[in-house]
């Protein structure tokens, strides 16, 4: 397992682009690194010097340091985002294939209730009660996470419940609990580990989308999807200020996707994981 | 004259021979079984004839079919040759057919494919064909759809898409494996038929020796990717080829199970019944299970059998009815048909043995372990392993393990040996039964095989649609049945009569 | 049928009930009274209760809820507190906008994607399945917007040969299928690449099928049992992906619509969010709610088409 480990290139690549992000974004916060948010109008539209590596923006913020803070910003949403879906919705998919009846069928319903929202028009619905704001895309995008993780956890789990090793278990008087933590839930483990990966990569271009139309982070927080706003109107003018932060963005799912695609070969050649 | 003639065939898949140099000349109108164990390379050698290997198999050697040589043919070639030369009849009936498309139209597939014939006319000789396969002509198969047929009638659906163009060769892959007996029986005498009537060669593989020797002329025994002896059906003996006369000796029914010292009433089942979904599966049924007794429960599947083994084992409540524990009774094991499935495939075997002992802990389960074993004949390293690295009859030996740890009183066994290769059968029975009478264990043995139940069961119960038909003294219930369905089953049941 | 049929509605109704619950909720929990916004915080007291009274919100919640369920159903969504028109003439205005363009991307996304899928499943391993797999990744990673700012970027900044945005309405003629080009396309590129994968994947498993052995058993060629068993089957779990997709669809029309600042129901949305026009925003959400629903519903009625295992069930 290990050999093939570094004979994949995409898992590679994608676990570079990762450390490399998370790098940068711990940087970013450090004290001694300037301040990306502070607004030096004197220094704007500067294009990239020794001083500042992307140029700066038309308020003069370093846009390096911008798109560095940027990732702490989406790194943290789609964490919380994809930890909020994870914990709900895996023990839910759980419970689901674990009891037949009422309960899964009232599972499996709410959740493709849920699915029938987009993360975007739960963030503007929800918008009103907790406005705009870093929370906002958390909750929007961590709400949107669990009916897939319901949906991917109760899809694995519930054809090991029908396995005989889990009758052999009952007859060793052992109850439902015991069954889904002690052998159900490290046989799905892996796949959650690849969806999570996955997910990762897709709350990051949400919360790109929700920063951009203003439904996400909110200024001054450093935010791709924000910078990107800001730079429509200038591409004329100074199109490297729309294609930095995109194109972080872009590497930034990009290497979620080749690390979770990558990772669910290692856990089951043969099946994919659902991917929205 | 030959018709079909391998030379030399090797497979080589990643650098690993599964096929090593298999030779077979086969006539028309015979029929030859092709038997073996699991993984011995049976089917790898029928899709070689057909042309299909598994990808990136390098295949060297030759096979001539009627003169021509095959393994030169290019795609093109290949195509007009499969479907009206060679037919194929494969295993698992449920996944062979195309899910969104009528069975009918299946048969008519290859009658439309290599004659060109119009729509209406191919149908017109798909009915035909399906009357050959001896198809319920009632049945409106152009309307009807895979999963709305029983296995047995998709089983000669099967049949008749392979034999529509009549095909010199007809290739059966465990044709009849997941099939009830009675049904196994008509369709096994269905390929003699074609073999005879139509001079069909009829390539049988199998790895149930008691129905290949029902019907093959021929016998081939495979190991480990060769043909390592061949004989006449009728020729067999020890002398002329050991391994398969072993083979028959093994297959031919046990000496009936004895009855030891019988006890106490460990279980009674007083009238239990089980609906699902609104169908009885279990209906009415009552019994006792003695210490020291074997209970056998056959029948076909969809016989309420299994669901009786889950009732009694308390994985599942009966509807109404109740089992009644002697006052001795402390516990209930069960031992389940797939051992691979019985085991979680992350856990060690020691692990999965370990798990009815939840009070001990620490060393004490170690040797219990250790001592559960050693008492099913397997070495203590097998603590160690995982199930994928040992083979289904050691499995099985684990499971029984497992079953047997923490001294239960009650052992329910689902199918025990349906899933193992013959050879390994007997020694699994003759476990049973040592551990039935050293620890006055008391059995409830669910089986569709009468053989099986013969030498094992002291007493049997027959059931049909979640009734009981017949009960009484395993011996004399199957030796001479007085129900009708008893009496088909009996008949139906090759272990039960291999030639000597 | 019939059966599953009316099982269906029934549940579609309700699915449809439990929404509009969970929005009224959501909107009546609100920080802020919605009479006070309209008339700003110096309004006099007694106007804003005059206010309340003619917007029924004085009214218990269970009423004010019934109201607004039935004014719907009878095509009365309210009114806009910018606009103070009806809430369902501003998306009737909008709706000949974004439907056309929802549709064209799903109708791009199928086209490029589903032939892409079958392509590279039936060259797996090979240069084109190689390449299309490493296209199809690198556009999942894309932003739409952001491919949608390139775009405009590319064809109407250095190129000058299409619209960076706006709409002459449909009476523009071509000039109004020229400014829907690029949006379509942004829209499209990456459902196309998700589609793509998701095809591949579903081929490649029905190919490895029995029926698909059994099938070239009877002398059918590669190509005749990729067409004639494969893709039939796995097309159907490609369908409720497609079903699916539909929700995600919608979501970006919102966000495309605001980088080519054309006139539809997501640009309307996101504005009304912004000036808290709330029927606006309560209207607009409830249509895409249903349309998403009802697609689900339709997707579900094809599958039972296209699979007889499921017809017999209820």
């Amino acid at each position: 397992m290990m050999q093939r480990w570094w004979q994949a290139p995409g898992q590679w690549a994608g676990s570079m682009i990762i450390v490399g992000l998370v790098v940068l974004a711990g940087v970013s916060l450090l004290p001694w690194v300037v301040d990306p948010t502070v607004i030096k109008v004197a220094d704007k539209l500067l294009p990239p010097s020794l001083q500042h590596g992307f140029g700066t923006d038309q308020l003069g913020r370093d846009v390096l340091g911008l798109v560095m803070r940027g990732a702490v910003a989406s790194l943290s949403v789609a964490f919380v985002a994809v930890g909020i879906g994870a914990a709900l919705g895996v023990p839910l998919g759980m419970l689901a294939a674990a009891r037949e009846g009422w309960l899964n069928q009232a599972i499996l319903r709410a959740n493709d209730f849920i699915f029938a929202f987009p993360a975007l028009v739960i963030a503007i619905l929800l918008h009103g009660t907790i406005g705009a704001g870093m929370v906002n895309a958390m909750v929007a995008i961590g709400i949107f996470n669990v009916p897939v993780f319901t949906r991917m956890a109760f899809g694995r789990a519930q054809p090991i419940w029908t396995l005989d090793f889990i009758r052999a278990s009952r007859l060793c008087g052992k109850g439902d609990l015991g069954i889904a933590v002690g052998h159900v839930l490290p046989l799905i483990l892996g796949a959650v580990i690849v969806q999570i990966t996955i997910q990762l990569g897709f709350a990051i271009l949400a919360e790109a989308g929700l920063s951009y139309v203003g439904l996400g982070v909110t200024p001054p927080t450093p935010s791709w999807g924000r910078m990107l706003n800001e730079a429509q109107t200038l591409i004329g003018v100074a199109p490297r200020l729309a294609l930095i932060p995109g194109a972080a963005i872009a590497l930034a799912v990009l290497g979620f996707t080749l690390l979770g695609d990558a990772l669910s070969g290692l856990v089951d050649p043969r099946r994919q994981v659902y991917r929205p | 004259m030959t018709l079909l003639a391998l030379k030399a065939i090797s497979l080589q898949l990643r650098d690993k021979t599964l096929l090593n140099g298999v030779d077979l000349s086969i006539q028309a109108g015979q029929v030859w079984g092709l038997i073996g164990a699991s993984g011995s390379g049976k089917s790898l050698t029928a899709r070689t004839i057909l042309g299909l290997p598994p990808k990136g198999a390098l295949v060297t050697g030759s096979i001539e079919l009627k003169g021509t040589a095959l393994l030169t043919l290019d795609e093109r070639a290949w195509c007009t040759i499969r479907g009206r030369d060679i037919g194929v009849v494969f295993q698992d009936s449920a996944a062979a057919f195309n899910p969104l498309m009528t069975v009918g139209d299946h048969v008519a597939e290859p009658l439309r494919w290599h004659l060109g014939v119009s729509q209406a006319r191919a149908r017109q000789l798909a009915l035909d064909a399906l009357a050959r396969a001896e198809f319920p002509a009632s049945i409106d198969v152009f309307a009807r759809f895979p999963h709305e047929l029983s296995g047995g009638q998709r089983q000669r659906a099967m049949i008749a898409a392979a034999i529509a163009l009549s095909p010199k060769l007809l290739l059966a892959d465990e044709p009849t494996t997941a099939l009830d007996v009675t049904t196994q029986a008509a369709l096994l005498g269905l390929f003699r038929t074609l073999a005879d009537d139509e001079g069909m060669a009829v390539l049988l593989i199998s790895h149930d020796v008691p129905a290949v020797a029902m019907v093959a002329d021929h016998i081939a025994l495979m190991v480990s990717g060769k043909i390592v002896e061949h004989a006449a059906t009728n020729t067999i003996a020890p002398a002329l080829a050991p391994r398969l006369a072993d083979l028959f000796a093994r297959s031919r029914p046990r000496p009936a199970g004895r009855l030891g010292e019988t006890g106490d009433i460990v279980l009674t089942a007083k009238h239990l019944s089980y609906a699902y979904r609104r169908k009885m599966a279990v209906h009415d049924l009552s019994f006792m299970l003695r210490r020291g007794e074997c209970l056998g429960i056959v029948g076909q599947s969809g016989s309420g059998k299994s669901t009786l083994a889950r009732m009694v084992a308390g994985l599942i409540k009966p509807s109404t009815g109740s089992i009644e524990e002697g006052h001795a009774t402390k516990q209930i094991q069960m031992v389940f048909q797939d051992p691979m499935g019985a085991f979680n495939p992350r856990w060690t075997l020691g692990r999965s043995i370990a798990e009815p002992l939840r009070r001990l802990t620490g060393k004490a389960v170690d040797e219990r372990v250790v001592e559960a074993l050693i008492e099913v004949g397997l070495d203590p390293t097998f603590a160690a392993r995982y199930p994928h690295e040992v083979s289904g009859g050691q499995a099985q030996r684990a499971a029984i393990a497992r079953a047997i740890i923490a001294k239960p009183d009650v052992l329910v066994l689902d199918e025990p040996v349906s899933a193992l290769d013959v050879a390994i059968r007997g020694q699994i029975l003759d476990l049973l039964d040592t551990l039935k009478s050293r620890h006055g264990l008391a059995m409830l043995f669910i089986t569709h095989d009468l053989g099986v139940a013969r030498s094992i069961a002291n007493h049997v119960i027959v059931m049909q649609n979640g009734v009981i038909v017949e009960e009484g003294p395993a011996s004399d219930v199957l030796a001479a049945p007085t129900h009708p369905y008893t009496q088909a089953l009996v008949a139906a049941s090759p272990s039960l009569y291999l030639r000597s | 049928m019939s059966l599953f049929l009316l099982r269906r509605v029934i549940g579609l109704v309700v699915t449809l009930a439990v929404a509009s619950g969970i929005v009224f909720a959501l909107m009546t929990v609100l920080p802020g009274d919605p009479a006070e916004l309209m008339l700003g915080t110096d309004a006099r007291a007694d106007t804003l209760q005059a206010l309340r009274h003619e917007m029924g919100l004085d009214r218990p919640l269970l009423a004010q809820y019934i109201g607004w369920v039935f004014g719907m159903m009878q095509g009365d969504f309210g009114v806009s507190h910018t606009y103070h028109v009806p809430v369902a003439n501003l998306i009737v205005e909008r709706l000949p906008l974004s439907l056309p363009l929802a549709f064209l991307s799903l109708g791009m996304a199928l086209l490029l994607g589903i032939p892409g899928g079958v392509l590279a499943a039936s060259q797996e391993g090979r240069f084109l399945d190689h390449y299309i797999r490493f296209k199809t990744q690198v556009l999942l990673a894309l932003p739409n917007f952001w491919l949608a700012m390139l775009l405009v970027f590319v064809f109407a900044i250095l190129w000058h040969g299409l619209p960076a945005g706006g709409f002459p309405g449909w009476g523009g003629g071509f000039a109004a299928v020229r400014a829907l080009i690029l949006p379509t396309v942004a829209l499209a590129l990456p459902q196309a690449a998700l589609l793509a994968r998701v095809m591949r994947q579903a081929v490649l498993e029905t190919l490895e099928d029995t029926y698909v052995v059994a099938a070239r058993a009877r002398g059918l060629s590669r190509t005749a049992v990729l067409i004639r068993h494969a893709l039939p089957n796995a097309f159907i779990p490609v369908l409720s992906i497609i079903g699916l997709q539909f929700s995600f669809l919608l979501a970006g029309t919102i966000i495309i619509e605001n980088v080519f600042y054309l006139p539809g129901l997501g640009r309307l949305m996101l504005q009304a969010v912004n000036q808290r026009d709330l029927p606006v925003v309560t209207g607009i959400a409830m249509v895409l709610i249903a349309s998403v629903i009802t697609v689900s519903f339709v997707v579900d009625g094809l599958t039972r088409l296209m699979d007889p295992r499921l017809r017999g069930r209820p």
